[in-house]
């Protein structure tokens, strides 16, 4: 009986201890960063000044969150996507027409090719958050020069065996160090990458990226039979000394990761072919969202030039700012010289190739 | 009341949830655009090699910890305060585990580091150690290494409920060695009584898609990771191998355990067919001992890895020690810890004293119709996939899922897990209780409930707790039920933990690790302080 009377009690106190509140913005972002996850914390305390409660719902992976506006159902109201996430709920219409809504994205930089994503139109479904650069980050000496061509590469490959990797695709990490080795082996020709696969000559264009593979795979790490699972993971070999070089989307983590401690000091930034592959991650609202108008005032909040100031700060989170430059003193540092993502239709036919051959 | 109540648990717990989750399977499965295709089918069967390292992984693995246990496990009689030593390695969760694993043990961990500090022949961390970063081997091993100390607490569990020791002197009047005894006579009750946890191991270890992920070779991965990156993947192809894929994994499942229901009777055959050999030179008694030696070592190091871990500034490869050592990271997030605590505490004591309860009930409903055999069903939620089980009970639930009783569904579909832990840990010595302690009660003058209360209750208060303690850590490492049902509204230790380490920054990785071992570590300490008498030994 006293067992049983204890049980009562506890759910009694369950009920009264747990109030969940309505009123709150759902925002589901990848969690995997404690840069990104203490700006989002500074964020929510800023708005909660403005009488907003932002809810950071924290996942491993923003695919989750699709599979769940897709096939499920989601109490998200504003997500964080790009690339293949975003091309899902487009197709599937699980996101609301914002951007002309938002009057922050009148200060958007107008340098910011953001009206495409991964060669997806945009359609105003979604809005800029910051930028993306592919780059390579690396232990000094590796790489001579700033720019590292595909035969750099190579090279450095056989002087140091076992040491190179990247991460598999379909990581888009993966697919994008295949898509910049493809720019670099040709260097003439980056406008036929912007078509669509159907149109160019595909298997022609990519035989040289096959052949230059085969070459270099026994030369990486565990002679190319795993591969890291993601970039984060790369970053963290890359940390203990099982590799020479990571791959990253921000151009500014060859610093930020250094102030955190996570990569030793003296890691060096280069672009892999002449330019860094551009573009940028975002922000949308679902159609199931049930506070869009909240959610918009946080989007505005986010794209506000304080908000971009902080989230550029090297010694917090370093992201780009989307914003147009204000004044001279910027604490954002310049960005690489940029190239456009290939068009979206190339992301499936390299992850699918790439499969059929190496794994 | 125990029939009725055992109309409910399979209601609640089991047909509604996996009913709807098949159901969605099933629809899924036969959808004309993203169903089941014959053509993907034989493509998948053709490109085998998955199928087959998941095959090895799920044999190999549960075989060698089963073993090992069994080995290792004539300690546990002599000291029975070993079963302490195993309540870390229990708690960790397994991620976790294999991060620890890997920080002492991988071609740049502590190990390595200690030779280099002490020789200076390793400058960058060597290739070709036996131990790679990513392979099938690592995964076996960190899978062997965490499924044992489950498997020894199962033997713990049912070693409380035999006159072993009877057993053993009468086979020494015989003339046979106690290791003899122990293998010829004990082991085989052991095994018999295992079926049911060997049958949870082997299907974790086929279905286990964290631990490959990490430490895995991924070209190609195993077909449970292959399965889980293409539910994630949008493209119409990626959906219907996903299924495919799924319903291969799902066969696999049950071939294994078929064959695991046949074990128990194979050994029997051969250890009772073998002839009795001398024993050798050979110390086994001793090796057992510094395999439980090795196996404290091993929970300690990577306990002691994971909170220096935790509160490093920076750690790189050699240095013996992080370069400076800060309460900083423990601090920042201390201050948001007590929503994720609370919930994880509330959700797992919960579901755990139900999923108990249930399993109760239903072992009880099988000793009143007399039947010793188990109810497959029950273990059902086990090896359904889970990402199609949980959409369906999101689809199901629907609007139920946007007010207040959200966390009573993340309660259920936890305890949909809780169960079959629970039961499968209880079934051994609950169905093979002894019939005759009641008879004597009753005898002389208890009730049938009251015998029931007063004297099977206190005497399966061993095995009932170490079934509330399994199903508590259960529901702790809940992640994909707790973020979906629980809408985002209900963070847990574990969501929290599992979102951090996708970044691969062990540093945090570390300190939510730590925090998730911590709950369950205080159940098994508490559990492991039981002191039962053995009541078997006076049968």
């Amino acid at each position: 009986m006293r067992f049983i009377a204890a049980i009562s009690l506890l759910l009694a106190t369950l009920c009264f201890a747990l109030p969940l509140k309505a009123s709150e913005v759902n925002f589901y972002a990848w969690g995997g960063s404690p840069e990104v996850n203490n700006y989002l914390r500074w964020a929510q305390k800023e708005l909660r000044a403005e009488g907003i409660q932002l809810r950071h719902n924290k996942v491993a992976d923003a695919s989750e969150v699709v599979k769940q506006l897709i096939d499920g159902r989601s109490n998200a109201d504003i997500i964080w996507v790009n690339g293949e996430n975003f091309h899902a709920l487009k197709k599937a219409g699980a996101l609301r027409p914002i951007a002309d809504e938002i009057k922050a994205l009148n200060n958007i930089s107008p340098e910011l090719n953001w009206q495409s994503d991964f060669g997806e139109p945009v359609d105003g479904l979604e809005v800029p958050w910051g930028v993306g650069q592919f780059n390579l980050i690396s232990r000094p000496g590796l790489f001579s020069q700033k720019a590292v061509s595909a035969e750099a590469l190579l090279d450095a490959a056989w002087e140091n065996k076992g040491r190179i990797s990247y991460p598999k695709p379909p990581d888009f990490h993966g697919t994008t160090f295949l898509k910049s080795l493809l720019l670099s082996l040709h260097p003439q020709q980056s406008e036929v990458f912007q078509q669509p696969v159907k149109t160019a000559n595909a298997k022609k264009l990519t035989e040289p990226l096959w052949d230059y593979l085969n070459k270099l795979h026994p030369l990486l790490w565990q002679q190319g039979e795993s591969f890291p699972s993601s970039a984060g993971e790369q970053i963290s070999y890359l940390a203990n000394g099982q590799l020479l070089m990571a791959v990253s989307f921000n151009p500014n983590d060859y610093k930020t990761l250094v102030n955190h401690g996570r990569l030793p000091a003296g890691v060096q930034r280069h672009t892999l072919s002449d330019k860094a592959i551009t573009n940028n991650h975002y922000l949308a609202i679902p159609v199931s969202s049930n506070n869009a108008e909240a959610a918009k005032a946080v989007i505005e909040f986010l794209l506000s030039e304080k908000a971009q100031q902080r989230k550029a700060d090297t010694n917090r989170w370093g992201d780009p700012s989307v914003l147009k430059r204000t004044q001279k003193g910027d604490k954002s540092s310049a960005l690489l010289a940029p190239t456009d993502d290939f068009h979206a239709s190339w992301q499936s036919y390299l992850e699918q190739e790439w499969s059929a051959r190496y794994q | 009341m125990v029939r009725t109540l055992s109309i409910t648990v399979w209601l609640l717990l089991i047909l509604l949830p996996v009913g709807s989750g098949v159901l969605v399977l099933l629809l899924t499965s036969f959808d004309t655009k993203a169903g089941v295709s014959l053509a993907v089918f034989s493509d998948l069967l053709l490109d085998y090699e998955s199928i087959l390292s998941s095959f090895l992984l799920a044999i190999v693995a549960p075989l060698v910890a089963c073993y090992l246990a069994l080995w290792m496990a004539p300690g546990l009689l002599r000291k029975p305060r070993l079963q302490q030593l195993l309540s870390p390695l229990l708690s960790i969760p397994h991620v976790a585990f294999a991060v620890g694993f890997m920080l002492l043990m991988s071609p740049s961990g502590w190990l390595i580091r200690l030779v280099e500090t002490m020789t200076g022949l390793f400058p960058t961390p060597p290739a070709g150690w036996p131990l790679p970063e990513k392979s099938l081997v690592t995964v076996m091993v960190v899978l062997i290494v965490k499924e044992l100390p489950f498997l020894l607490l199962m033997i713990s569990a049912q070693l409380k409920q035999l006159p072993v020791n009877s057993w053993l002197i009468r086979a020494q009047s015989y003339g046979y060695s106690n290791r003899q005894a122990w293998w010829r006579i004990v082991t085989p009750e052991l095994l018999r009584r295992l079926t049911l946890p060997m049958a949870a191991v082997i299907i974790y270890s086929l279905s286990v898609v964290d631990i490959p992920l990490l430490v895995g070779n991924n070209t190609p991965g195993l077909l449970a990771q292959r399965v889980y990156e293409w539910t994630f993947q949008f493209s119409v192809e990626s959906q219907v191998k996903a299924i495919t894929g799924a319903w291969i994994l799902l066969a696999m499942a049950l071939l294994l355990l078929l064959m695991n229901s046949g074990h128990s009777a194979l050994y029997r055959r051969l250890a009772l067919n073998k002839k009795v050999i001398r024993p050798g030179r050979f110390n086994s008694t001793r090796a057992g001992g510094y395999a439980w030696l090795i196996l404290a070592a091993l929970s300690l190091g990577v306990l002691v890895v994971l909170i220096l871990q935790s509160l490093s500034s920076h750690w790189f490869y050699p240095s013996l020690w992080p370069a400076s050592l800060s309460l900083e990271r423990w601090q920042t997030e201390s201050h948001y810890l007590f929503e994720p605590a609370t919930h994880s505490l509330w959700l797992a004591i919960l579901s755990a004293v139900i999923g108990t309860v249930a399993a109760i009930v239903l072992l009880q409903r099988q000793r009143q119709k007399a039947r010793q055999s188990f109810y497959w069903p029950v273990l059902m939620a086990l090896f359904v996939p889970q990402v199609p089980l949980v959409l369906g009970w999101q689809q199901a639930l629907g609007e139920q899922l946007t007010d207040g009783w959200l966390l009573w569904w993340v309660c259920w579909s936890h305890t949909v897990y809780t169960l079959p832990y629970a039961y499968l840990v209880l079934h051994g010595a609950y169905t093979r209780f002894n019939g005759q302690w009641l008879v004597r009660a009753q005898s002389l003058g208890y009730s049938a409930r009251g015998a029931w209360w007063r004297v099977m209750l206190p005497m399966l208060k061993q095995p009932i707790a170490v079934a509330f303690a399994v199903a508590f850590s259960v529901s702790i490492a809940q992640y994909l039920t707790t973020q979906w049902l629980g809408q985002g509204l209900t963070p847990t230790l574990t969501t929290e933990a599992v979102s951090v380490a996708s970044g691969g920054d062990w540093r945090m990785g570390s300190l939510y690790a730590l925090l998730q071992t911590l709950l369950p570590l205080v159940v098994f300490i508490l559990v492991g302080l039981i002191r039962t008498k053995s009541y078997a030994e006076y049968s």
